[in-house]
């Protein structure tokens, strides 16, 4: 493939988007039409790009001054093009569903403008080759996913979420953009390539560790942010807001996967601060152990799908915390492809059961749909970690790691695993089995093909997934284990079937829940903890300070002038006395001080 | 004639012509737009790689001691931004105003004065002769506010903010004096061309430099609305009515921050180092107390006085920093923030003049009886928070990239921290404000009227037009500030 040709795959989405926006808003099947095209042959630019091994096309200069330059360049490693495939074909199909799922609204081509939108964005997030064009790129996935979240904005909460979304992922890039400038003044350089050679020759290691963590960390801020690790997880839940299909692609396979690709990216620098590695593995531990326990009691289908994503964000992170990329991008790309398996097929239930996201209100649906209830059962398995499925062996990839350098995390790792095979069974088991429990699940039947194939597609890809050497080959990342230890891999299958199996048994047949925990019904409080000491503090102090400047500032500053104004003008009075003569002194006066001016020097 | 010169003159016939009962707001229209004609092909045509360009000079008037005046006019890269910027901020704002209003012949007459005066600040390259020109686009704003603007104490914030710019004048043109005394007599001289070459080989003796510098940096702070002396802005803005906000907003407070970039940071540098630490702290405080006292206001309105005031920040970090990258950013920040800010306020004034309300917790619902208003406002408010791909963006990541080149311990950093810190701030504000405004569902406040007219949609599509072609390809402007700047500054 020319080199060149790599551009298409950013150009094509924005070209749509813009003539969405521009012009072909009132027609909305071709709004559609377009928006659907330009993902497809994305996909295949970026298929033909792989097997064709095109290397990187020139860049092109967005802005410099004197010694500071920001060029736009890509880079085409194995690990921009098998992130670029997963987010490209990913999109295509989640377009192909959309076609299905959004078919009946009224703002169809604002929907279809946004999605093309944010292909461009995240395959730019792919693709960038410096830190600067990765955070224009990571801005614009965070609009793409604000215009997409609050896509129904006469909803509040669906409003809130996408403020919340917007304004906590800035939070993380504020750090971000320190950890940019600081690796730039510490390396002069913001080119991966670049900085890539300084971490071979050296020149990174003798930079102070203490600036190398910071620029580390600040760096890992904005993939906490960006994937929703403790504590800037509060918006993924919300985000949920947002049409299934959104879910499906931006908060489950690509856009919350940006923050590991970007660590993997930059491993080469954070592989090299002790101190940050381990920050990085222990918030990875974190979310995973924590968010999972938030999803065993979750009542909406789309909640438990999205803290399971957040669970397995946690295990990304980890694997790049204790050293292991690979592992970390191997798990990234079959998540990518069972979560969004799963999303859809939540969607497809939802869509079926008119709106109904309740778990409780479903139930009886795997006799009428099918198609949905196959594709779902694979799905739950793949991410259960079902032996010869492919969520089994990035799993077991990432457990080996974690039991060969840190037991405490792979105790963590193990427990996260087990709760996750409990929730999913829990979600298929009351969702799918037993009596239909409301009106939507009664009259629910089977979506149409637009929305079963992509169902089918992923469901294959689920399955064969694991067996990608391919996509590790390809990767050409470091830390991928050799070595299958029985504790890991047996421990691995044992949580599987004891997580099933109990799941299984507790709701079989259950028409309510039979287990309660209030602490982590509502989530641990985050939200409610949040709302309080950030939201309300900074409101308060909005408001002191809103009074200061009115009253104080202002009052001081508008009486002071008034009054100055005054005393020239009692000044000006008594100089202006109407008297003759005293304007004749006055007059004298300023001529004997301009004679001085000008002769006195 | 230089093409400076018409840029002056065509908006002053325009006034001539309303005078003769030519039909007003079409004269107006007219005038701004072949303002805008000239300075488009100027900005198309300059191509001097820094240099400057249609220089033309006629004497003026002789003040004793400071030598002639003269109508000095001249174009580089930084201030020919800066222009096109005036002229698709008055476009703009001439479209938004409104077809019948009392005293039509007065009010446009008013705004036209208004951008001549504007035009003429920027062309001019002399000192005195700029300082008039700004002070001449001033009166007619304070006019525009006290007879045309809204609520009932819209007199009292005209004399204020009267009093308050006046006072900050005079504290400028005390400066100005200062800048001229110290210098010999013989060579004392208004044009600035000269100035900066007289006092790059011989600079002023560091005592005065100190001196002239803090009355320069208050005087033109005070027009910006540097921290604490901002309290006028948000105040008048919300009385003045949409057009004469867009173009004070947008363009004449631009003045100050060029100002400081082309007389008070080159001319005193000696001076600009020794009053740094008072100009960070300053700007924090423009940063981060005026953004969150953004956060607490109710009203629409208010709410984009604030946020333009704590933008000026950026500005001010940019001028502290003083490299090169900042400085351009500087300039690039400055046509960005006037096209955003003027945008918001058409938004509001559009949104006001339909709904007649301006309190957001009465608002609600306007993107969805109104789409185009809703797509046009978002991309507005997402440019004035610095998204990539607008212009501010570009403007601000070179004032940080600039302003970290020369980090130093102390108040530096913490103007830094405090400028990403307020990236958070603004998103915060301006988000619950697009929320409150345009998302939900139709309010207390009933949305009367269909969508928007084609002069509408023409006003806002300038703006908008204008900011993605910044983000998008930014050397437009800085590839010829940044010439220009290195030839102003000594490095």
């Amino acid at each position: 493939m020319p080199e060149k040709y790599w551009w298409l795959i950013l150009v094509l989405p924005l070209l749509s988007a813009a003539s969405v926006a521009l012009v072909l808003r009132p027609f909305r099947a071709v709004s559609m039409g377009v928006s659907l095209l330009s993902a497809w042959v994305s996909f295949a630019v970026a298929l033909w790009g792989f097997w064709s091994q095109a290397g990187s096309p020139e860049s092109v200069r967005w802005m410099s001054v004197g010694g500071l330059s920001f060029q736009f360049g890509l880079v085409t490693d194995g690990l921009a093009k098998v992130m670029l495939l997963v987010v490209t074909g990913v999109g295509a199909l989640i377009h192909l569903f959309s076609t299905g799922y959004m078919s009946e609204d009224p703002g169809k081509s604002r929907f279809f403008g946004c999605l093309s939108l944010f292909m461009f964005s995240m395959s730019g997030v792919v693709l960038s080759d410096n830190l600067a064009m990765t955070f224009v790129f990571w801005e614009l996935v965070g609009v793409s996913s604000y215009l997409l979240i609050g896509f129904w904005f006469e909803k509040p909460s669906a409003s809130a979420a996408a403020n919340k979304a917007f304004i906590v992922n800035r939070i993380g890039d504020f750090g971000f953009m320190i950890g940019i400038l600081t690796v730039w003044s510490l390396l002069g350089s913001l080119n991966y390539t670049q900085l890539q050679s300084f971490a071979n020759d050296g020149r990174v290691a003798a930079v102070p560790a203490g600036l190398l963590t910071v620029a580390v960390l600040g760096l890992f801020c904005g993939a906490v942010g960006k994937s929703a690790q403790v504590p800037l997880h509060v918006w993924l839940p919300d985000a949920m807001e947002g049409p299934t299909p959104v879910s499906a692609l931006i908060h489950a396979a690509t856009m919350v996967a940006a923050g590991i690709y970007f660590l993997c990216r930059v491993f080469f620098l954070v592989e090299l601060s002790p101190v940050a590695l381990s920050v990085i593995a222990g918030i990875g531990g974190l979310t995973a152990i924590f968010a999972a326990l938030i999803a065993t009691q979750q009542d909406d289908i789309k909640r438990v799908l999205a803290y399971s994503t957040l669970s397995q964000l946690g295990y990304m992170v980890l694997a790049v915390g204790l050293g292991s990329p690979a592992a970390g991008m191997f798990h990234l790309t079959t998540h990518a492809f069972f979560k969004a398996l799963l999303f859809l097929g939540a969607g497809s239930l939802i869509h079926a059961a008119h709106h109904e996201q309740n778990i409780w209100k479903m139930g009886g649906l795997g006799k009428k749909m099918p198609v949905t209830f196959v594709t779902f059962a694979i799905g739950t398995l793949a991410l259960c970690g079902c032996p010869f499925l492919s969520g089994f062996y990035s799993k077991d990839a990432i457990l080996i790691v974690a039991y060969e350098t840190n037991r405490t995390l792979f105790w963590v790792a193990l427990g996260t695993a087990l709760l996750t095979s409990f929730y999913m069974t829990r979600l298929f088991v009351v969702s799918f089995l037993g009596e239909p429990r409301g009106d939507g699940a009664a009259h629910a039947h089977e979506s149409p093909w637009a929305m079963t194939l992509p169902l089918v597609v992923l469901a294959l890809l689920s399955i064969v997934g694991g067996y990608g050497s391919a996509i590790t080959g390809a990767l050409g990342l470091q830390g991928l284990p050799h070595t299958h230890p029985m504790a890991a891999v047996g421990g691995s299958v044992a949580v599987f079937v004891l997580g099933s199996l109990a799941g299984f048994l507790v709701y079989r047949g259950a028409k309510e829940e039979k287990i309660t925990f209030k602490i982590l019904k509502s989530k641990f409080y985050v939200d409610e903890i949040y709302e309080v000491c950030v939201v309300r503090a900074s409101d308060a102090i909005a408001a002191v300070v809103g009074w200061m400047d009115t009253w104080i500032i202002g009052g001081v500053m508008v009486r002071g002038v008034a009054l100055c104004a005054s005393v020239t003008g009692q000044v000006f009075r008594i100089m202006q006395a109407g008297n003759v003569q005293v304007y004749a002194f006055w007059f004298a006066l300023g001529v004997a001080v301009m004679l001085y001016w000008m002769m006195g020097r | 004639m230089t093409p400076l010169l018409m840029l002056v003159l065509i908006p002053l016939l325009g006034v001539v012509a309303i005078a003769l009962r030519a039909p007003a707001r079409s004269v107006a229209l007219a005038a701004s737009a072949l303002c805008l004609g000239v300075v488009s092909w100027m900005a198309c045509s300059y191509n001097a790689a820094g240099e400057f360009r249609w220089e033309w000079v006629q004497p003026w008037f002789q003040i004793p001691l400071l030598g002639s005046t003269a109508l000095r006019f001249g174009v580089d890269g930084v201030n020919l931004p800066l222009l096109v910027l005036t002229g698709m901020v008055s476009v703009s704002a001439l479209l938004v105003a409104p077809a019948k209003i009392e005293r039509e012949s007065e009010y446009y007459g008013c705004l036209l004065f208004v951008i001549a005066g504007a035009y003429g600040a920027f062309a001019s390259m002399d000192l005195m002769c700029m300082y008039i020109f700004h002070e001449f686009a001033l009166i007619p704003t304070f006019l525009l506010i006290g007879f045309w603007g809204n609520g009932y104490r819209r007199i009292s914030i005209s004399f204020q903010m009267a009093l308050y710019l006046l006072a900050g004048s005079i504290v400028l043109l005390l400066g100005m004096l200062g800048l001229l005394f110290s210098l010999p007599p013989e060579i004392r001289t208004t044009d600035l061309r000269v100035l900066q070459e007289v006092l790059s080989s011989y600079p002023l003796h560091p005592d005065s430099q100190g001196m002239i510098y803090f009355f320069l940096l208050i005087g033109f702070g005070i027009l910006v609305g540097l921290f604490p002396f901002h309290t006028w802005a948000p105040k008048s803005y919300s009385a003045a009515p949409t057009p004469a906000a867009m173009l004070h907003a947008g363009v004449l407070k631009k003045f100050g921050i060029y100002g400081l970039l082309r007389v008070a940071e080159p001319f005193c540098p000696v001076g600009a180092e020794e009053w740094n630490s008072l100009l960070l702290m300053l700007l924090i405080g423009n940063i981060l107390f005026v953004g969150w006292a953004a956060l607490s206001q109710k009203n629409f309105n208010d709410l984009l006085g604030y946020s333009s005031v704590m933008h000026m920040g950026y500005l001010f970090l940019g001028l502290a920093s003083g490299t090169p990258a900042a400085l351009t950013g500087v300039v690039l920040l400055s046509v960005a923030h006037g096209l955003s800010v003027s945008g918001l306020y058409a938004v509001q004034g559009m949104v006001a003049s339909r709904t007649g309300e301006v309190e957001m917790a009465s608002l609600g619902g306007v993107a969805k009886k109104i789409p185009v208003l809703g797509f046009l406002a978002v991309i507005l408010a997402m440019a004035s928070v610095g998204l990539p791909g607008l212009g501010n963006f570009a403007g601000e990541i070179l004032i940080f990239f600039g302003s970290w080149q020369g980090l130093s311990a102390g108040w530096q950093t913490g103007a830094m921290l405090a400028a990403l810190v307020g990236v958070v701030v603004s998103s915060v504000y301006m988000l619950r404000a697009v929320r409150a405004v345009f998302y939900g569902t139709e309010g207390k406040a009933r949305i009367e009227g269909v969508g928007l007219s084609l002069t509408e949609r023409v006003a806002l599509l300038i703006p908008v037009v204008g900011l993605l072609v910044l983000g998008f390809v930014p050397t437009l402007v800085t590839d010829d500030a940044a010439a220009s700047l290195s030839r102003w500054f000594v490095w």
